[in-house]
């Protein structure tokens, strides 16, 4: 009864993963925790998925944190009436709705949306309690904008669907959501690296001798950095909003700690080391003559940049500098009734950490170490960018509604909502342009970041898939710095390590392993008040000496000391306890950084974690019952995570744990078990069989390329309405699997044919990674492809009242249609399965003459003739032929006529055509070949694809050999064989395979030659090996051009395949030319069959001159006619224009 | 009012018989083939698996409310704890002001003129025998005073704490009078008064009064305040021993604990929550 209950849930496509018979294992079979741990995973996909980290942030932005974001901004008020306000009560976010209000159903799908270039969207209600008069009004539910809604997560229709409900609404249950759709495109917001805000990072310059301790505080308002810095040897502070460089002890005065002596306890402790280093600091501040609290005050003021607002009195210095300290620096803590304590605690930390670093220049931070990362989602990016906008709503509101109150007498009673729909718009408008441009501004932190989102790449499942775990770094690509590309060692388990593009993005844009998740913000108060609770000593309690004393350890929550303890394992210990018991939120961190003397506590979102099992008095605290409950699907990963088995860390606690990989390596100081160890791999690196025999580069190109591979995109594939879209006709799922492949259920969605390889050498049209081809397995339909393509028209209206329409069929005196309307019906649009090749029209649209002109005066004139408009078709240009697919007719969101056009085409592979196996192996198709010309074996298979040998001993792919044998062994089995990382089907079961069904166990065939009928010298490696088509096809890059379109300026040959351009003699090839002295075909090639001008040259001055007379020297003497280039003609003319003269100097040749 | 707290004072006794729990899910109810339980966990203590930190003693607690409006801590964390400011020492307390609405104390304590002390500079500051320690009170919680007392512990919660650190006014009143010396002899000979015409302009003072960020107000209003004089006992007089007998509970109720730890951790992470 339960399975059935769950066949009905959303996810019923991972049941066959925890169904009772699951790939020969029943429930009745032996468990062996130690191989069938695995099954945690699927477990752990079903309640996360792939995108979770998305669908999480999201959620928690329009559940918790737009709730915030009012609640900060609840009150608005009037400078004019004082007796007037507006506060915000509360703040929601409705279903997904259709803007016209006088549709049939409100309810909108994403679809729908796709297909019609709408925004999918949902209104945002507020409830309001203002005032009317003297009356105080409660207005609930009214709408202040629509915000674009990420697809699956809570708000969005699909959210728990079952896949029957899904297909109902047209939608692909594989999709794995987190993307929005915006005026029709789908739109992600990539993850964003950055450095953890709110936390100090020491850094040290050797070379300089600087040493530096920076923190980036964040708060809703402001976001500054700080920096205590050495500079000759001595501490400063150094802010953006001070002058010059403050000595710090001048600072720590500032804060109210007057005594040198209490001074240097803050900072250095009993330490000898650090007292030595740090005394100067204490004379350089005496030399300034500050002694006081209040003459450091005065000082500090003098040094800080003011950007007053005009109206506002001047602030003594001693205000100034209170103010200073008090807001911008260090600006995450906050100051209450003149107790600078903590703040001062804070910098003097710092000084602390600064101090370290020049006694022992190796405790500096590492800002490459994932721990000190943070990841930003599309939660955190689109709260800042509400936020922004819900201020700017409220200004503009404000403003509008002075504007109506400052007037004496209104005639009728002011109800401020009239005013506040006005500007919903800018709400609406500034969410949609944000996404759709991926500019990001946001005028509080005068913060201008491009590129955020990017259009989902629909290329194939895995490319869509690739998009959503990846992450871009904010790092500039143009630095010529290793560190932040290079693999570091605590990315292991929480970001791929193959999956990252080559070239100028190597390293920093990076993908998501398979298990992590993404935090998000948890309450800090509760966490505060444990801490107390659990035996700490209140900071504000204890003095330096305290503090720095043998043996005592800061407590910080979220990178702010609050207290210290002595006993800090214990301490962990308890809140780990707590946090197993599910007393705290799972996704808490404590960690002891022996290094610092620190416990650190971290609630704040955007750490990457992972879930592991815990290990408990050397023993796996998941057993092989555990594992008999799960698979009888009477427990969910959560119930592993409530009953403390399992548990999240993030990368800094995972510093302060032992992990074991495999049980047997548990040992007495083991903390935790691995969950799988394939697991460190990504979505895209998981598809690889066998990775962990594949020489590592050979992996990344795989991930590459797997993203290029053309297959089944969706179960919906064939509603969509694409500007591109490559499906193959047969994909087939690999007969070499992994567990990751099950996972993200690319067997259902695969890209890729299993094809009969012969490793050998064949005809000379194989050099180079090329591929032969049997022209036969490409008749029964290898590697072919359809090519669907978009043509979008619209029907505009003027502002003249005229507007763009469609004319019918021309015909010729026969009353045939003419050849270019062949295809075309009545409607003016073209008929569905016809066949649409070069110069066609295929959307007969027409454009008024007069769109342009103003019309009102001759209203009621004559209706607009035939005359009045003229042809603007849409004609088909490509050199093949395509077919009709759909057409669609519909109106887009500003109600005009919007016209579809999807046009396909099939394609079967031909030569140079690109194909490429899972191991990062590219080739063209070099030859096809008869299959009468083929080897064969002796069973008479006869191979696909022949592949070079040479292809192997430089790539190192023993991966490749190993599928081979694998999916061999699985053809004569009948099996799917696995090729999962770090384990997978063992070759000598597969040699073992062969050999029973009377094969070599090598993988090697006897095969004879098709040409001479005679049998091949050596025994060929022959088996099945993936092979997937990747986009690139000879049909989409073919180009040539004898003479064609120039460019308007400099009259030379236009440039790309799309504007039928010219082929370049570049630079080098015109040095070879010139080395070896071609002079008249570089002649020919830059000039006559470039650009070639004649010009009349003046002898005498040298200047150009027109039709013989040269207009300088006023005479017709001494000009000659000269053919040179007309670029250089133009280069001359320009050189002229900036008052250079260049001058030719004629001279005979011979 | 903390009396939930203090559990965590005096190791509690451990509870030996630990709940076995068992969390039924919905299958369970199914009338499926009877399956076997759900495993469970072996339920420890909340906060440590294991204890190897036995209880030596146990002493009866009572809780002392007398004083709880009142007491106050006092740190000084420049001054070794050898060397107190009391009167035995020959160093007691001279007077104690307080600012109570901004929380601002001020202690003055002697100087001993006669080791360490620079002559010159004390005339320079207007012969200075005494220093002023200032500090801001801060409200403490969960804090509390207690004493033993024939095997028993009484305890008093802690009103608020306050960290005093010297302050040196003389420096600053010194360089204030040296600025006003330097500007009036700036402004005398040069600029005798003479008439000058005066803009005049009116500001409402309610609205577009600059206003002031937390600091500067906080900052006006602990200047604004009056200092209230108090007055201080020293340690060893008969009224301080008098007050100090008030830290113990005339009554012997015996304190029973109205939750186990278990509901403490929840209600402290629900009520901070909220």
């Amino acid at each position: 009864m339960a399975i059935e209950k769950d066949n009905a849930r959303p996810d019923a496509s991972f049941n066959e993963l925890l169904q009772p018979v699951y790939h020969g294992k029943k429930i009745t079979d032996a468990v062996n925790t130690a191989e069938d741990k695995w099954l945690l995973l699927p477990a752990f996909l079903k309640i996360k998925g792939l995108v979770k980290q998305h669908l999480d942030s999201f959620n928690y932005f329009v559940n918790v944190d737009l709730k915030k974001i009012v609640r900060a901004n609840e009150r608005v008020v009037s400078d004019v009436d004082p007796e007037f306000y507006l506060k915000y009560l509360d703040i929601r976010v409705g279903m997904p709705q259709r803007k016209d209000q006088n549709s049939l159903s409100t309810e909108i799908t994403p679809h729908e949306c796709r297909l019609r270039d709408l925004t999918y969207a949902a209104p945002i209600f507020v409830d309001v309690e203002y005032t009317r008069g003297k009356k105080i009004v409660i207005h609930k539910g009214l709408e202040i904008g629509r915000m674009p809604i990420m697809l699956r997560s809570e708000r969005c229709v699909l959210a728990c669907k079952s896949e029957t409900e899904m297909a109902k609404l047209m939608e692909c249950p594989l999709d794995p959501g987190g993307y929005f759709i915006v005026n029709g495109t789908e739109k992600v917001i990539l993850v964003q690296e950055q450095l953890s805000k709110n936390r100090i990072i020491v850094e040290a310059d050797e070379k300089k001798g600087i040493f530096q301790a920076s923190v980036t505080s964040s708060t809703h308002e402001r976001k500054s950095k700080t920096y205590i810095l050495t500079k000759h040897g001595k501490i400063y502070l150094k802010h953006n909003s001070i002058t010059e460089d403050i000595p710090i002890v001048l600072v720590l005065k500032a804060c109210g700690i007057q005594s040198d002596f209490e001074i240097l306890q803050l900072v250095a402790g009993a330490d000898s080391r650090y007292q030595e280093v740090f005394a100067i600091n204490i004379e350089e501040c005496a030399k300034l003559n500050v002694f006081t609290q209040q003459q450091a005050l005065e000082y500090l003021g003098t040094k800080v940049k003011t950007s007053r607002r005009p109206m506002s009195p001047r602030l003594s210095a001693l205000q100034e500098g209170l103010e200073a300290l008090a807001t911008t620096v260090i600006a995450h803590i906050t100051v209450h009734n003149l107790d600078f304590r903590e703040k001062a605690i804070y910098m003097a930390i710092m000084t602390r950490r600064v101090l370290m670093a020049m006694v022992n220049p190796q405790l500096v931070d590492d800002r490459d170490y994932v721990g000190n990362k943070r990841l930003e989602l599309a939660g955190q990016l689109l709260s800042l960018l509400f936020e922004d906008l819900f201020k700017k709503f409220n200004n503009d509101f404000k403003t509008s509604i002075d504007k109506v109150l400052k007037k004496p007498n209104r005639t009728n009673e002011f109800d401020a909502l009239l005013n506040i729909t006005i500007h919903s718009n800018n709400i609406t408008m500034g969410m949609n342009r944000a996404i759709s441009t991926g500019n990001w501004s946001l005028k509080r932190f005068k913060m201008e970041r491009a590129g955020v989102t990017h259009v989902l790449s629909r290329l194939s499942y895995i490319s869509a898939l690739g998009m959503m775990t990846r992450i871009s770094s904010q790092f500039e690509k143009t630095r010529k710095v290793s560190g932040p590309r290079s693999l570091q060692p605590s990315q292991f388990g929480m970001l791929c390590p193959s999956d990252t593009p080559e070239g100028e993005a190597c390293g920093l844009v990076k993908n998501l392993a398979l298990m992590t998740h993404i935090t998000t913000d948890d309450e800090e108060e509760p966490i505060k008040k444990l801490i107390y609770v659990l035996g700490a000593e209140d900071i504000s309690v204890i003095s330096g000496h305290e503090l720095h004393a043998l043996g005592s350890y800061g407590i910080f929550l979220n990178g702010t000391v609050l207290g210290i303890t002595r006993t800090p394992v214990k301490f962990v210990t308890r809140f780990r306890n707590l946090r197993r018991k599910g007393r705290v939120s799972a996704f808490i961190s404590f960690y002891i950084n022996h290094h610092h003397k620190a416990v650190h506590i971290a609630t704040d979102g955007g750490r990457i974690c992972r879930p592991l099992i815990i290990v408990d008095k050397q023993k796996s605290l998941v057993t092989a019952k555990y594992i008999q409950v799960l698979k009888e699907g009477r427990m969910q990963f959560d119930d592993f995570l409530r009953k403390g088995l399992v548990e999240y860390l993030d990368v800094n606690e995972e510093n302060d744990c032992n992990i074991a990989i495999y049980e047997h390596e548990i040992n007495s100081t083991t903390t935790h078990l691995e969950i799988e160890p394939f697991t460190i791999l990504g979505a895209v690196a998981g598809l690889i069989p066998y990775p962990h025999h594949n020489q590592s580069p050979r992996n990344t190109y795989q991930c590459a390329m797997g993203k290029q591979a053309i297959g089944a995109i969706a179960y919906n594939q064939l509603q969509r309405i694409d500007t591109l879209l490559y499906l193959m006709v047969y994909p087939q799922q690999p007969m070499v699997k992994t567990r990751t492949i099950e996972l993200i259920q690319y067997d259902k969605l695969p890209a890729g044919q299993n094809a009969t390889v012969a490793v050998m050498s064949y005809s000379g049209y194989d050099i180079e990674d090329a591929l032969v081809l049997n022209k036969s397995s490409i008749d029964r339909g290898f590697g072919r492809c359809q090519v669907l393509r978009k043509n979008t028209t619209t029907l505009k209206r003027y502002s003249n009242q005229t507007h763009d329409r469609l004319d019918g069929v021309k015909r010729d005196q026969d009353g045939n249609p003419i050849l270019k309307h062949a295809i075309l019906e009545q409607d003016g649009l073209p008929g569905v399965g016809e066949q649409v090749s070069t110069g066609m029209v295929y959307v007969n649209k027409q454009v008024p003459n007069n769109a342009g002109d103003n019309l009102l005066g001759a209203q009621g004139g004559p209706t607009p003739s035939a005359d009045d408009y003229k042809d603007s078709p849409v004609i088909y240009k490509s050199p093949e032929p395509s077919y009709i697919d759909k057409v669609l007719l519909t109106s887009s969101e500003s109600e005009q006529p919007l016209i579809k056009v999807l046009l396909r085409q099939t394609r079967r592979p031909e030569l140079g055509d690109k194909f490429s196996s899972r191991h990062g192996q590219k080739g063209v198709c070099g030859v096809i070949v008869q299959q009468e010309d083929m080897p064969f074996s002796d069973s008479g298979v006869c191979p696909d694809i022949i592949m070079n040998p040479h292809g192997f001993p430089s790539r190192m792919t023993v991966g490749k050999m190993i599928e081979l044998i694998s999916g061999k062994a699985g053809v004569l089995d009948g099996s799917l064989q696995y090729g999962t990382a770090f384990g997978g089907s063992k070759l000598t079961d597969m040699a073992k395979i062969l050999v029973d069904k009377g094969y070599s166990y090598s993988g090697k065939d006897m095969l004879t030659s098709g040409i001479t009928g005679e049998c091949l010298q050596a025994y060929i490696f022959f088996g099945p090996i993936y092979y997937q088509k990747l986009k690139h096809m000879v049909l989409d890059k073919m180009h040539a051009r004898a003479r064609g379109p120039r460019a308007v300026l400099t009259r030379q040959p236009t440039e790309g395949r799309s504007r039928d351009g010219g082929l370049r003699l570049g630079e080098m090839e015109r040095d070879c030319l010139i080395a070896y002295g071609a002079s008249q075909l570089l002649l020919e090639r830059l000039m006559i069959s470039s650009d070639a001008f004649d010009v009349d040259v003046c002898g005498q001055c040298g200047l150009m001159g027109y039709n013989g007379w040269c207009t300088t020297c006023q005479s017709a003497k001494n000009v000659y006619k000269l053919t040179i280039p007309y670029a250089a003609k133009l280069l001359f003319q320009e050189l002229l224009s900036m008052n250079v003269a260049p001058r030719l100097k004629l001279g005979d040749a011979f | 009012m903390e009396s939930s707290s203090v559990p965590f004072v005096i190791k509690e006794e451990d509870d030996e018989d630990h709940v076995m729990k068992e969390i039924s899910l919905a299958s369970d109810i199914a009338s499926s083939p009877p399956s076997p339980p759900i495993p469970d966990v072996k339920d420890s203590d909340i906060l440590d698996r294991d204890d190897d930190d036995p209880i030596v003693r146990s002493y009866p607690i009572y809780l002392s409310s007398r004083l709880a409006s009142n007491l106050h801590i006092f740190q000084y964390p420049v001054r070794p704890n050898t060397r107190p400011y009391t009167g035995s020492q020959g160093e007691p307390v001279l007077d104690i002001r307080l600012k109570p609405d901004s929380g601002l104390v001020h202690v003055d304590v002697p100087i001993d003129t006669t080791k360490f002390y620079d002559h010159e500079k004390g005339e320079k500051w207007g012969a200075v025998d005494r220093q002023t320690l200032g500090g801001v009170m801060n409200k403490s919680e969960g804090y509390m005073i207690g004493i033993f007392k024939d095997g028993e512990l009484h305890l008093t919660p802690v009103k608020g704490t306050c960290q005093l650190r010297p302050s040196f006014t003389y420096v600053d009143r010194d360089v204030q009078a040296e600025k006003e010396i330097a500007r009036s002899v700036k402004q005398d000979p040069a600029k005798p008064k003479e008439i000058r015409a005066v803009q005049m302009t009116v500001k409402s003072s309610d609205d577009s009064s600059p206003r002031h960020s937390g600091a500067l107000a906080a900052r006006k209003r602990a200047e604004d305040e009056e200092f209230i004089e108090m007055h201080w006992y020293d340690k060893d007089t008969e009224e301080a021993w008098d007050l100090a007998e008030q830290l113990r509970s005339d009554s012997r109720e015996p304190l029973i604990p109205a939750t186990t730890k278990e509901e403490y951790i929840d209600l402290i992470r629900d009520r901070s929550n909220a």
